[in-house]
C-alpha cells in the first residue's frame, strides 16, 4: 500500500493557518498598491507601506501575488500541485523579505558622505530598527512552509 | 589523437571538457552556451591529447549556425575519436546522434551523463548491455560533480568503429538496416526495449514547481519576483561598493593624490589628459572635486571601470549565473516564446537579450542559437541598440538613479515596436523551435565562481583600457576644439531634434569606445533632468560601442549594414519622439 503524505494528518489545520496567512498576505498587498498609487504615506507603529513605483509598485503586486498563491494552494495540501503553489507563495515573500534585508544590510555598513568609511553604532543599529515593511512581518509566518514539506515527505 | 566531444546541446559538454582539460569555459543550464568550438588538452598516459568542445546539435542534418558549425567540425576531423554526451534520462534520443556518428566511422564512446537524474526519475538503464550491442565503450557519468569522468578518459583507447549492421544483429528483433531516420528509430526503439526501465516515478516539489515556472498564469508573476529580486539586489550591492567606498576613495583620496603629484597643474595640456580638465567657476578654472567630472584617463578612466562598474558587472553576472545553474533561465524562455513569437522571434532569444544586459559582445555571439538569418538579423540589431550592456547600467544607476526605471521601460517599449516593424519588412522565415526545459538543481559553487570570474575578468580587460584610451580621446578632441566645432555643426540636431545640449557631442564620441564612460561623462554637461534621460537614452540607441560594432560586423557580415541602416532610423525616430513627449508634456 502507498504511504500517505504526513500533510493529510491535521490537513484541516494547515488549511486555516494558510487560509488566515493568504488573507494577511492579500490584504498587504492590495494595500501597498492602493499605497503607491494613491501617492499617500502610511506608517502605523511598526508597520510601515513603502509607496515608491519599485519597493510599492512591484512589490506590492509580488505580495499580492504570494496571497494569490497561498490561497489557491491550501486546499488539499498533501498534493505535491497544491503544495508546489503554497511553497511559491512563500518564495515570493522570501524574495521581497529577503531583498529588504539585504537593503537594510548594505546601509547599516558604510558610514555616508560626511562620516567615516564605517557607520558608528547608533546609526547601524539604527537601520535595523522599525518601521518595516509588510513582507518583513510575512517573513517569519512564511517559513512554516518549511515544516509543511518536511511533512509532506515524512510518509504516515 | 584528437578527441571531439559532441552531443545534444544542454547535455553537460562543456562541464566535460572543463573536467578534461582544466580550462574555465562557460556551462550552462541551457542550450547555446557554446556556439563555437573550443580547444583544450588532457594529459592522458603520458600523452597530450587534443579535446574539441563542439556546439550541441540534434542531428548530422544541421538546423542553425550553430550545428552547421558542428557538423562541418566532424567532417573536417577524420580520424578523431568521438566522446558522444547523452543525457541519461532521455537516452534514446541522444543514440540517434550516435548512431549517426558511428555511421560515419568515427571511433566512439559514450557517456551517459546525467546518471542521477536519470536515478531521480527512477529509469534504470543497463549501461553493460548498450556497450555490448553498440559494441563501444559506455560509461554512465555526472559531469557536474565528476562522477566516472577518469572511467570515461580511461576508455578512449577502447573505442574502435563498428559497422551499424553489427548492431543491427546484435540488437535482436530488428530485421532491417538503419539506413533511413524511420529506421534508425526502430533501431533505437529496439536497443532501448533492452536496456532501459521506466520504474514508477512520482512528481516531486522540484518538478511541480518547475511545471508552475512555465505556465503564464502562475510562471510570469514568478518571473515578476525574480527580476525584482535581481534588480533590488544589484541596486544594493552596487550601491554598496560605489557609494559606500568606492566614490569616497577616488574622490577623496586618488583625485586629490594624483592633483597634488602630478606635474603641470591646472591648464597644463598633459595634466589635462591624464588628471583633471578642470571647469570654470566665475571665469576661473578652478579644480575638479570629484572624478565623474574630473575627465582625466587616470582619474575618469580608472573611476568609471572600476569604481562604478565593476560592482555592478560583479553583482550582474553573479545573478545570471545563479539563475542560469539554477535551470531557471530555460523556464524564462519559454514564458516569454509567445510574447517573442510575435516579433518573429522565439524563446531562446532571451538569452541574448539577458546575456546583453552584462555585455553586448558575447550576447551577439549567442544569436547563433537562432535558427534563420532573419532571426539573427533582428536579434543582433535589436539587441545593439535597445539594450544597455551591465557597465551603462551600473553608471546609469549613479547619474540617473530616480530615472532608470523610465529609460529602461522606454528601451524595452523600442525593442518590442521596432522588433515587430523588422518581423514585417525584413524577409525570412521565423521558425518555431522546441524547447527543452532541464529539471532545477542546486548550483555549484566552483561553476557559479568560475563563471562569475571568466566574465568579469574578461569585461576588465576589454573595458579598462578602451576606457583610459576613451577619455584621451575625447580630453584631445576637447582641447583641440573638435568637440566644440561637431557641437556646433550638429547643433541644429542636438538642440532642435533631440532636445539635448549641443555639448552632447563629447560624449557621444566616448559612446563609441565605451557606453558607459559616455554616460559618465554626459554627468558633468549642465542639462535638464529630462535633457539628461534624452541624453542618456541617446547615448543607448546611438551606434554600439568598438567591441560590440567588431563583433557584429563578424558575425553579421554583410547584414550589418542592414544594422547600421536601422539603427540610423531608430535614433532619429525613438530619440525624436522623446522629445515631442517631453514637448507634450510642457517640460521641454
Amino acid at each position: 500500500m502507498t504511504k500517505r503524505s504526513g500533510l493529510e494528518k491535521n490537513n484541516d489545520l494547515y488549511f486555516i493557518y494558510f487560509l488566515i496567512l493568504g488573507l494577511a498576505t492579500l490584504a498587504f498587498g492590495i494595500t501597498d498598491l492602493i499605497v503607491t498609487i494613491t501617492g499617500s504615506e502610511y506608517t502605523t507603529g511598526a508597520l510601515e507601506i513603502p509607496n515608491d513605483g519599485f519597493r510599492g509598485g512591484w512589490g506590492g503586486l509580488i505580495i499580492l501575488f504570494a496571497g494569490i498563491f497561498y490561497l489557491s494552494g491550501l486546499k488539499d495540501l498533501y498534493e505535491i500541485h497544491q503544495l508546489a503553489k503554497v511553497v511559491m507563495g512563500s518564495i515570493l515573500i522570501w524574495i521581497i523579505a529577503g531583498t529588504d534585508i539585504f537593503a537594510m544590510i548594505t546601509e547599516s555598513i558604510p558610514g555616508g558622505e560626511d562620516s567615516g568609511w564605517f557607520n558608528a553604532a547608533q546609526g547601524f543599529w539604527g537601520t535595523y530598527a522599525p518601521p518595516y515593511a509588510p513582507a518583513i512581518f510575512l517573513l517569519p509566518f512564511s517559513l512554516v512552509v518549511i515544516f509543511c514539506i518536511y511533512k509532506y515527505y515524512k510518509k504516515i | 589523437m584528437k578527441i571531439l566531444l559532441m552531443g545534444h546541446p544542454n547535455v553537460g559538454k562543456s562541464v566535460f571538457f572543463n573536467r578534461l582539460t582544466g580550462a574555465n569555459i562557460i556551462e550552462s543550464n541551457y542550450p547555446g552556451t557554446t556556439v563555437d568550438f573550443t580547444k583544450g588538452y588532457m594529459r592522458l598516459e603520458g600523452k597530450d591529447i587534443e579535446i574539441i568542445d563542439v556546439p550541441g546539435t540534434f542531428a548530422l542534418e544541421p538546423k542553425d549556425k550553430a550545428e552547421e558549425v558542428a557538423v562541418r567540425m566532424l567532417h573536417e576531423s577524420k580520424g578523431s575519436k568521438v566522446m558522444c554526451v547523452i543525457d541519461a534520462s532521455k537516452v534514446e534520443r541522444g543514440l540517434y546522434l550516435a548512431l549517426e556518428i558511428i555511421e560515419q566511422g568515427f571511433p566512439v564512446v559514450i557517456a551517459l551523463n546525467m546518471w542521477d537524474v536519470a536515478i531521480d526519475k527512477n529509469i534504470d538503464i543497463d549501461a553493460k548491455k548498450l556497450e555490448q550491442i553498440l559494441g563501444i565503450p559506455v560509461v554512465s557519468t555526472v559531469a557536474i560533480s565528476g562522477e566516472g569522468i577518469s572511467t570515461l578518459a580511461s576508455r578512449l583507447k577502447d573505442a574502435t568503429p563498428v559497422k551499424v549492421e553489427d548492431i543491427v544483429e546484435r540488437t535482436e528483433g530488428i530485421k532491417h538496416k538503419a539506413n533511413t531516420p524511420d529506421e534508425r528509430w526502430a533501431l533505437i526503439e529496439g536497443i532501448s526495449k533492452k536496456i532501459v526501465t521506466f520504474g514508477e516515478y512520482q512528481h516531486t516539489l522540484k518538478d511541480a514547481i518547475g511545471d508552475f515556472t512555465v505556465k503564464p498564469a502562475t510562471g510570469i508573476p514568478f518571473a515578476i519576483a525574480v527580476l525584482y529580486g535581481f534588480w533590488s539586489i544589484f541596486g544594493s550591492f552596487a550601491g554598496f561598493f560605489t557609494d559606500g567606498f568606492l566614490v569616497k576613495i577616488f574622490d577623496e583620496h586618488w583625485l586629490p593624490w594624483l592633483q597634488a603629484v602630478f606635474p603641470g597643474g591646472l591648464g597644463n595640456w598633459f595634466y589635462a589628459l591624464v588628471v583633471d580638465v578642470g571647469h570654470l567657476e566665475n571665469g576661473v578654472l578652478a579644480a575638479s572635486d570629484n572624478c565623474f567630472e574630473s575627465f582625466g584617463a587616470l582619474s575618469s578612466g580608472l573611476f568609471v571601470p572600476m569604481g562604478v562598474v565593476l560592482p555592478a558587472i560583479f553583482i550582474f553576472y553573479l545573478m545570471l549565473a545563479l539563475l542560469e545553474d539554477i535551470g531557471y533561465m530555460p523556464r524564462l524562455a519559454v514564458l516569454i516564446d509567445t510574447v517573442l513569437h510575435k516579433i518573429g522571434l522565439h524563446g531562446y532569444a532571451i538569452v541574448p537579450s539577458i546575456l546583453a544586459l552584462g555585455c553586448n559582445v558575447p550576447a551577439v555571439g549567442a544569436t547563433r542559437i537562432l535558427e534563420t538569418k532573419k532571426q539573427r538579423f533582428m536579434m543582433m540589431t535589436l539587441l545593439a541598440v535597445f539594450i544597455p550592456c551591465g557597465a551603462q547600467i551600473g553608471i546609469m544607476q549613479d547619474v540617473i538613479p530616480g530615472s532608470i526605471g523610465f529609460v529602461m521601460l522606454y528601451l524595452i517599449a523600442g525593442y518590442f515596436i521596432f522588433g515587430y516593424i523588422l518581423n514585417k519588412i525584413v524577409p525570412g522565415k521565423t521558425p518555431e523551435i522546441l524547447m527543452d526545459v532541464p529539471p532545477y538543481q542546486r548550483p555549484m559553487s566552483r561553476n557559479i565562481s568560475r563563471k562569475v570570474w571568466m566574465r568579469t575578468s574578461g569585461f576588465l580587460k576589454v573595458a579598462v583600457p578602451l576606457v583610459i584610451f576613451g577619455s584621451l580621446l575625447v580630453n584631445i578632441l576637447y582641447l583641440a576644439g573638435t568637440i566644440d566645432w561637431l557641437g556646433n555643426i550638429l547643433a541644429p540636431m542636438f538642440e532642435g531634434w533631440f532636445g539635448v545640449p549641443r555639448e552632447t557631442a563629447g560624449p557621444l564620441v566616448a559612446a563609441f569606445l565605451r557606453k558607459d564612460l559616455a554616460v559618465a561623462q554626459l554627468s558633468a554637461i549642465e542639462m535638464t533632468k529630462y535633457q539628461m534621460i534624452s541624453a542618456v537614452v541617446l547615448v543607448s540607441i546611438y551606434f554600439p560601442c568598438i567591441a560590440t560594432f567588431a563583433m557584429m560586423l563578424r558575425e553579421g557580415g554583410k547584414t550589418f549594414l542592414g544594422s547600421l541602416a536601422v539603427l540610423l532610423v531608430v535614433v532619429f525616430t525613438w530619440g525624436g519622439l522623446l522629445h515631442l513627449l517631453w514637448k507634450l508634456m510642457g517640460v521641454a
